[in-house]
Order: structure tokens, then sequence, then C-alpha cells
């Protein structure tokens, strides 16, 4: 469970990014995270890993604190960040160094991963565009088999084609104890994924709802652009 | 071979366990294992760069001396050997310098900062191995230039069909180093190791700021050398000129301080350049510890 209380957090003294901000990821599933632009999605990704210190309050990961960036959690968490870069060497020297370090990594569900994205194995790093560089860092992300996955944005650059492959790899890479935090703009990208949704503000969560029994296909855009102008 | 803290109980708790392994041998191998694979180009084109800087003033020696005809001069470097070890101890120098402040160089970029920060292994067993890195291999680096220069130097030798001295033997041998030792000494104490620990504080100084801000550290170490030694100048001849200064008081002070034991006095040097190098060393892991993503700092 990450349980995040009261958390304050500011990259300028005087302007709060998140303040007095608390939620809870209690159950598994893939998780929906929204707001407008600057409301702190990715700083709260960052505060998850242990990435970022918060000003107050505490990011716990299944009861320890994420800012101790403790091994043992963090061989259960994987975060994918929007922009990265992978190091000049091969998909398979760079498997080799990260793999002991997550108990659970798949070189099968790598492979199947790939293979969904239309990736050979034997590829290097350093050669890929952007676009591909992103489809493997989230094979790897998917294959390291970590209880919770965090992706910010993770189809901005990818075509349509790619859009549709990383909605079937995130399928096929969940299982019942995972945990996966998508924080995104492109909602139509993700809608049918998820299984809850979480808009958020500055200092409060909007909405956090489950979409599992809603009958009807939900509009998350829709629903978005409702609780944004008219919040509860 | 692991260290196990109770200050630490807490990382444990969560996952049902009593404390949490502070230094944990597998896991460090897997640490190194995993630098030596994302920087490996970075590792390989550093080494290749110092050793080629060794090897640079010897080669730059002979080959001015027989491009320009001088073959008597070129003939005549087994007494000139000096200026190459000079040269070559300033590369060693400047290189621990470079490398000191490079120590933590995954946090450079911000890619760097996610990968090394959450690469899952405790920050004493990613601080140990950078610290190894810069401390045994920047040195193991430096000496296979040196023997480079030193095989370079003895083939020009041979192509002379000459005796020859050696360079590595020159830098590293005892008659240099006790040489040097001899010459330092006070009230029967040898004074170069406390030399050789001050030089290292002040190498280390550059990892320690190294912590502090990831990029444009070095020139900002030397600056604040600069101002800590020009401000310490300026307040010795600021002080010298109080009332305070010339006081019977601080006069019997000084007084005492001479009187002092000359092996006391020694001892507490060393101790005291003991204490300041594991300070230095401390208050740079504790940075280490607290780096972030972003920070005002290091944006």
């Amino acid at each position: 469970m990450i349980s995040i209380q009261n958390l304050k957090f500011s990259y300028k003294s005087y302007q709060p990014v998140l303040d007095g901000f608390s939620l809870d990821f209690a159950q598994s599933g893939i998780y929906g995270l929204l707001g407008k632009n600057g409301t702190g999605k990715s700083t709260l990704l960052y505060l998850m890993m242990g990435l970022l210190r918060p000003k107050e309050g505490n990011v716990s990961i299944d009861g320890i604190s994420a800012v101790l960036r403790s091994p043992e959690v963090l061989s259960e968490m994987f975060l994918v960040p929007e922009e990265y870069d992978l190091p000049r060497v091969s998909l398979r020297q760079y498997v080799k160094a990260i793999k002991p370090f997550y108990p659970r990594f798949s070189e099968e569900l790598l492979e199947k991963c790939l293979a969904n994205f239309e990736m050979p194995t034997d590829i290097d790093l350093g050669a890929l565009s952007m676009g591909q560089k992103k489809k493997v860092y989230m094979s790897i992300a998917l294959a390291a088999n970590t209880r919770y996955l965090l992706m910010d944005e993770p189809t901005n650059g990818l075509d349509i084609l790619s859009k549709s492959q990383f909605r079937k790899a995130v399928i096929e890479g969940m299982s019942d104890e995972k945990t996966v935090i998508i924080s995104t703009h492109q909602v139509h990208d993700v809608e049918h994924l998820l299984d809850h949704v979480c808009i958020i503000e500055r200092n409060r969560v909007l909405l956090n709802e489950s979409l599992v029994e809603k009958d009807d296909p939900i509009n998350l855009e829709e629903l978005f652009i409702k609780t944004v102008k008219d919040p509860l | 071979m692991t260290l196990r803290s109770s200050s630490l109980a807490l990382y444990g708790r969560g996952l049902g366990r009593g404390s949490v392994n502070m230094f944990k041998f597998s896991r460090f191998i897997d640490v190194a294992r995993w630098d030596l694979t994302i920087n490996s180009k970075f590792y390989l084109r550093s080494s290749i760069l110092v050793v080629a800087l060794c090897c640079f003033p010897v080669l730059m020696y002979y080959l001015y001396n027989l491009l320009t005809g001088n073959y008597f001069e070129a003939g005549a470097a087994y007494d000139k050997i000096e200026p190459f070890v000079m040269i070559i101890s300033l590369v060693g120098m400047s290189y621990a310098i470079i490398a000191s402040g490079y120590m933590f160089h995954n946090l450079v970029t911000r890619q760097g900062r996610i990968n090394e920060l959450t690469l899952p292994a405790t920050n004493l067993e990613k601080f140990v191995w950078h610290f190894l890195v810069i401390a045994v291999g920047a040195l193991i680096v430096f000496n296979i230039g040196v023997v480079c220069a030193d095989l370079l130097h003895s083939f020009f030798r041979i192509g002379f069909g000459s005796h020859t001295r050696s360079i590595t033997a020159e830098l590293f041998s005892a008659e240099f180093t006790w040489k040097v030792y001899k010459e330092f000494k006070l009230q029967g104490y040898y004074l170069m190791p406390l030399f050789s620990i001050l030089t290292y504080c002040f190498v280390r100084t550059f990892s320690l700021v190294n912590a502090w801000k990831y990029k444009h550290n070095i020139p900002l170490t030397v600056l604040l050398h600069f101002l800590l030694n020009n401000g310490f100048g300026l307040f010795v001849l600021v002080f010298a000129t109080t009332s305070f200064a010339n006081s019977d008081a601080f006069l019997n002070f000084i007084m005492t301080l001479n009187g002092l034991n000359p092996d006391v006095v020694i001892i507490s040097l060393y101790v005291f350049a003991i204490l300041l190098y594991c300070s230095i060393l401390y208050a740079t892991y504790w940075l280490y510890t607290r780096a972030q993503l972003t920070t005002k700092r290091n944006p």
C-alpha cells in the first residue's frame, strides 16, 4: 500500500506544488492519476519513489518511508519517467546489469512485451529513437515484475499503433498483486485500461473512484472536465 | 559480509523484518557491475585519456628531438627524467582532483539521478562503490599510465642502445619517497604522512562539493578554496591589528602554545588531519543520502 499523508512539497518556497495532500493507493490495479497542468502529478510520482523529499508529511510504501530509499522498497518499485535516456549498451548487457536488483525479473515477460511492441531483443540501446527507447524501457519496467509500477505520461511520443501496443503490453504484464499508477493528460489512451481514477489538485483529491463496478463505459474526458470545473 | 544496524530497524518493519542490511556484499557487487555496465564507455575513455597524458611528455620529448635532428639531446635523456616525473606527477594530481570531483558523475543528468537514486541498493553500498572508483580505480589507472610512459621511455632508450632509469622507480622508489620523508622532519617525527593526509583532505573536498552541487562543481570547489585561503589570510591580517591580538592575555596564550610539548603538538596535528579527512568523507556521504532529483542548487 502506498500512503501519502499531509504532504507538503514545493520547488520554490513561496509556491507549494502540493500542500496538505493525502491519498492512499490501498488496492492493487491500474490507477489513472489525472489533474490540470502543474497540479503535481509527476512530483507525486517522484515523491513516491523517494526522488524528492517532502517539506512536511510523509509518503510510505508498505509502512516504510519513501525518503529512506530502502533497497527492499525500491526493488518493489519501478518508475518510467516522461523523458529519459538509455545507456549506450546492448539490451542484453543492460538487462544483465539490472536483473539482480529485481527478484522477480522475467526475461520471458520482457521478450513478450518487446514482441508486443514489435521490437527485436538483440538491440543497442544507444541507437534507438525516442519512441523506441520508450517501448524498450516500458518493456523492462513491466518485466521487472515489481509490485508498484509508476508511469509518467507513458503514451507521449508514441504513435497510434504503439499506443495500442502499450495497452496490450500493460494488460499482459498485469497481475493481481501489482499496482500501476499512470499519470497522464492523454486520457483517451488509457481510459479502457484503468481500474481506478484519481483526479487531484494542489491540496486535495477531487475524485478517487473505482471504475471496476461501473456498468457503462466511462468517458474519462467528460468526467475530468466535470470534476475539475465543478469539484465536490 | 553484512553489517546490521539496529538504528535502521525502521526500514524493515513493514516487511516483517527486524532490521535491514546496510551493507550486503552481493548487492555491492551488483552495484559495481551495474555502474561498470552503464558507464563502461565513460570509464574506458577517461582511462585512455589519463594513460595518454602520462605518455605525452615522453613521446613529445623524443619526437621533438628526433624530428629536429637533435640526436645528442635525445640520447642524453638518461639524466633528464625528472621533468617527466614532475609532469606525470602533475597529471596524477590533476587526475585525482578531477576524479574526486566526478565521484557522483551519475547525478549530473536528470536521467542519471533517476537511475542512481532508484537503484535498489543502500546509499552506503553505492557510496562505497563510488569512493572505490575514485580512490582505488583512479590510482590503478594512473599507475598503468606511469608504467606505459616508462615502457615508452625504455623503448626509445633501447633505440639509442643505452641504459636507462625507470620513471616508475623514480616516482615510487624508496629513494624518491624517503628522500622527501627525510627532508620533512620535526622533532624526530616524519611530517610527510601528515602532508599526505592533508592533501587527501584537499582532494576529497572536490567530492564533497560534488555531492552538494552536481554540475560545475570543480570550478566551484577551486573558487571556494581560493575564497577560504584569502578569507583566512585577510582575517589574520585584520585580527593582528585588533587590540585583542595585542593584549597580554592573547600573547600569554601564544606563549603557552609555544611551550607545549612537541610530541603533543605533532600527535594532535595528526589526529586533527585524520578527523578532518573522516569529517569530509562523512559530510559527503550525508549529502549523498539526501540527494534529490531536483533542488534549487541542482535544477
